[in-house]
């Protein structure tokens, strides 16, 4: 059993009308969890919370066992990377991450190396002696990657961490949070780009208008997901001859054919899944590809936002 | 696809291109009527005005003009009164003295301008709006234009509506057609000189907006060509009993100017510069100013930030 | 957590370094030297003496002391709201006032270090003429080297609680305070006019003061050096204060 590094007991927070996080209680454990949502769901204000910047109008957000509001002891064990793109212009990366990593405690030599080491795990050493200014947007998401890290927190609240960064900056930074996960750390990462999401974690919060829709691995919220049925395409050289075969079967809701596939909907894909090959080899079916097109994390998303719209 | 085609693009061992075909979606380009490209800088100007406007800045420090306003109305009402009941000989404060606003709105209308004028330009290079702009038929003069006519027209309405307001007030409180007439320059003179005062603080203040992409480098900048010159000017004319430290001092340059037009006599011992070295002042200022702005905006390249 | 004077300190080296590297450190020494080359051809004309340096602690009193502060601390926190940079900083184990501590820090010290010597120098080139006087009016020039240190702490407290409160537009918050208030009714023949650092100030170095026209009120130098220097740690507990409850949010 995982304990839990965050936890939420029915927090909210409205600013005058607007209810912008609306009574969620949640756990997070240890590795990665990503907090998914669209636009305005609530997830910036829920990430803010967890790091002690915007107070709960009610309930109470706890990070490593204490409540987060006004606790600068708690502040010492995570790292926070913010979306925005608002740096110190003036200072080199060099100095902000320096400076940021002694307000932790640390001697000025001791938070120069950490700072220094950090830049060359986000493969900015070059870059470190040059003023924020002049950097790129993803240099700049670097040295925001390397401040939430460098005094090795154990819990990272990383928000649109790969915004524009290049294909080689994304692979090392996704390299870098696997590499936070494996040592037992708490990363937490709001994203949009819900294929990204996936490439490193199941587990995920899903925050819909203020309210959290959903908490868990992702294939086990699909399979709970009885509104839609499951989606199984089946590549194969004859479609109909096996929609033929598929379509009597009790737990099939219905079957489309797609070209050279057919779309099998099904409220039980566990129990259709032996059932497709003994229909292809009845039929003489050579079947070339089996996928399950909506058991990911794009699909739980639409279908989880969508009802409640 | 002709032969002569096919065979040239196998030649060349690329695929050949498609022949194109127009999906005719009922699109026609707009035939209507455009707005004369001459008058773009109304849309500018219009929306920034009423985004200035309803900023509580502006309500607050408009109506903060008002209290000057209703003082110095009862201050002339009570003088016009007395003037009328002097004996001969007996010195009395002319009521047309209340007109030239002794309370003073020039702070007011600095602040205004301060806050209108400051972003005008520099949040627009900050927001990478110029993007936007110059993407469109808007030419940098008209966008000049847009951006010059808010600040003017709200910080008129401190430094020249109260004054007009006071001199229709003076006509309504003289006796005889025959004073009004002669009494009528009077309403020529408010509108004079709040117009110089309104052109002295308003296109400044937009012109030093273009120099910095920070707006309190801008407040900064423009509070001191604003009160620098005019505290050293004060005190070292004092100093020396000469006017000549005033010489880049902005108030005391529309103050002689206002003195000028008002007919208004000096006070006893106090020297102040030529008249023509103010009005030079405040033209070179202000044509200084468009200048910079022309030129700020003419080296506007339109790149993503 | 970490100490407030260390976490302070941190600030203030982030700010000054921050400040060297942009232009508002650059204009404010040329504001403090303006007065310097002011006195010099003042003296060359024939102008001398206490009076003269009088008239030019003025410019310090009226304009410089209030106006430089206005310009490098108004914007303390304003500053990290604007550019976002808040959401670094309050996601550290360090007291938020040390924040406001070292970036007021980081302004006045540096103010204090200029003004300090250029008064001093202002006060040579006016006794040049007369250097058996300045035995006798060197207790002023303390008197007024005094008053602009609280002079200097005073306003940049000031500065940076109401552009605090007023973080959307700091500066110009600041400069309708000096001038309304601490100009105005400073200045003016009505009694409030004690609640102004700016009187204070003058009483301290022994500027002429306006005439009370209603409720005098009198008030010895050294009291008025309490106020000054008392107003300065209030006003940054007042602060702190505010900034410690408050949020701040990037979406404005």
């Amino acid at each position: 059993m995982s304990t839990a590094f965050i936890e939420c007991e029915h927090a909210a927070k409205w600013y005058g009308q607007i209810i912008a996080v609306n009574d969620v209680t949640l756990s997070v454990p240890g590795g990665v969890t990503g907090l998914l949502g669209p636009n305005g769901a609530g997830k910036s204000t829920l990430l803010k919370m967890m790091v002690g910047q915007l107070r709960p109008s009610k309930g109470v957000v706890k990070v490593l066992g204490s409540p987060i509001w006004g606790n600068p002891q708690t502040l010492r064990r995570i790292g926070y990377c913010p979306e925005h793109e608002g740096t110190y212009e003036d200072l080199t990366g060099l100095e902000m991450v320096t400076a940021l990593t002694e307000l932790h405690g640390f001697g000025h030599d001791d938070a120069r190396a950490r700072a220094e080491k950090m830049f060359g795990v986000v493969d900015l050493k070059d870059g470190m002696h040059r003023r924020l200014g002049e950097y790129s947007k993803g240099m700049r998401q670097r040295a925001k990657l390397a401040q939430a890290m460098a005094h090795d927190p154990e819990v990272v609240f990383l928000d649109e961490p790969l915004t524009g960064c290049d294909p080689l900056a994304r692979v090392r930074i996704l390299e870098v949070i696997a590499d936070l996960a494996r040592e037992g750390r708490c990363i937490v990462v709001s994203s949009h780009v819900l294929h990204e999401i996936e490439t490193m974690t199941s587990q995920i919060l899903l925050i819909h208008k203020g309210q959290l829709r959903a908490e868990g691995d992702v294939h086990q919220i699909r399979a709970l997901i009885d509104a839609h049925p499951h989606k199984v395409r089946v590549e194969c050289d004859k479609p109909r001859a096996l929609a033929e075969k598929l379509v009597t079967q009790e737990h099939v809701v219905a079957v489309t054919v797609d070209g050279e596939a057919i779309v099998v909907d099904t409220r039980t894909p566990d129990r259709l899944y032996p059932v497709i090959p003994e229909a292809a080899k009845s039929a003489g079916v050579y079947i070339r590809a089996l996928t399950s097109p909506d058991d990911n994390m794009a699909a739980v998303f639409k279908y989880l936002t969508e009802t409640s719209s | 696809m002709s032969a002569a085609k096919a065979n040239a693009a196998k030649q060349a061992k690329v695929m050949p291109a498609k022949e194109g075909t127009i999906l005719d979606r009922g699109y026609a380009p707009y035939q209507g009527l455009y707005t004369p490209e001459a008058s773009r800088w109304k849309v500018i100007a219009g929306r920034m005005l009423r985004m200035s406007a309803r900023q509580w800045w502006a309500i607050l420090l408009m109506i903060a003009t008002v209290i000057p306003l209703l003082v110095c109305a009862v201050q002339m009402w009570i003088m016009s009164k007395l003037f009328a009941m002097a004996p001969p000989g007996v010195q009395v404060t002319s009521p047309d003295t209340y007109v030239m606003l002794p309370w003073g709105t020039m702070t007011l209308a600095f602040l205004l301008a301060l806050f209108a004028g400051a972003g005008q330009v520099s949040d627009d290079t900050r927001a990478g709006a110029f993007q936007f702009y110059f993407a469109r038929p808007v030419t940098r003069d008209q966008y000049l234009v847009g951006k010059v006519v808010p600040v003017l027209v709200l910080t008129m309405f401190i430094a020249l509506v109260p004054a007009f307001l006071l001199s229709l007030l003076r006509l309504a409180l003289l006796p005889s057609g025959a004073e009004v007439l002669k009494k009528l320059p009077l309403v020529g003179a408010t509108l004079v000189t709040g117009t110089v005062e309104a052109l002295v603080l308003a296109v400044p203040a937009v012109a030093i907006s273009s120099l910095s992409r920070k707006r309190s480098y801008v407040q900064g900048g423009y509070a001191i060509l604003y009160l620098l010159p005019w505290i050293m000017g004060s005190i070292f004319s004092k100093v020396t009993r000469s006017p000549w430290p005033t010489l880049f001092s902005v108030p005391a340059h529309v103050e002689n100017l206002a003195r000028f037009v008002y007919r208004m006599p000096l006070p006893e011992g106090e020297r102040a510069l030529p008249v023509w070295i103010s009005a030079a002042f405040v033209a070179l200022l202000v044509a200084g100013s468009f200048a910079l702005l022309r030129k700020r905006l003419s080296a506007v390249e339109v790149v993503a930030s | 957590m970490i100490a407030m004077g260390e976490a302070s300190r941190i600030y203030a080296r982030m700010a000054w370094l921050r400040m060297r590297r942009g232009r508002v450190v650059w204009l404010a020494a040329a504001l403090f030297a303006l007065p310097l080359v002011y006195i010099a051809g003042l003296a060359i004309a024939g102008h001398w003496g206490r009076g003269l340096f009088d008239d030019v602690s003025e410019l310090y009193f009226r304009f410089l002391l209030p106006f430089v502060p206005a310009l490098t601390a108004s914007a303390t926190v304003a500053e990290e709201i604007e550019n976002k940079t808040f959401t670094f900083v309050f996601a550290r184990p360090a007291p938020r006032g040390a924040l406001i501590i070292g970036k007021l820090w980081a302004a006045t010290v540096p103010a204090i270090a200029v003004v300090v010597p250029s008064l001093a120098l202002a006060w040579l080139v006016a006794q040049l003429r007369f250097p058996a006087d300045m035995a006798d009016t060197w207790p002023h020039l303390l008197r007024v080297e005094l008053a602009a240190v609280a002079g200097l702490c005073a306003y940049g407290a000031l500065a940076t609680a109401i552009g605090t409160l007023f973080s959307r537009h700091p500066l110009v918050a600041v400069l309708v305070y000096l001038m309304l208030i601490e100009a105005g009714l400073g200045s003016s023949p009505i009694v409030l006019n004690l609640i102004t650092v700016h009187w204070h100030l003058r009483n301290i170095a022994e500027l002429p003061l306006p005439d009370t026209a209603f409720m005098a009120f009198s008030v010895p130098w050294w009291g008025s050096a309490i106020f000054a220097v008392g107003v300065t740690p209030l006003l940054v507990w007042l602060t702190t204060l505010g900034v410690n409850g408050a949020e701040y949010r990037t979406d404005r």
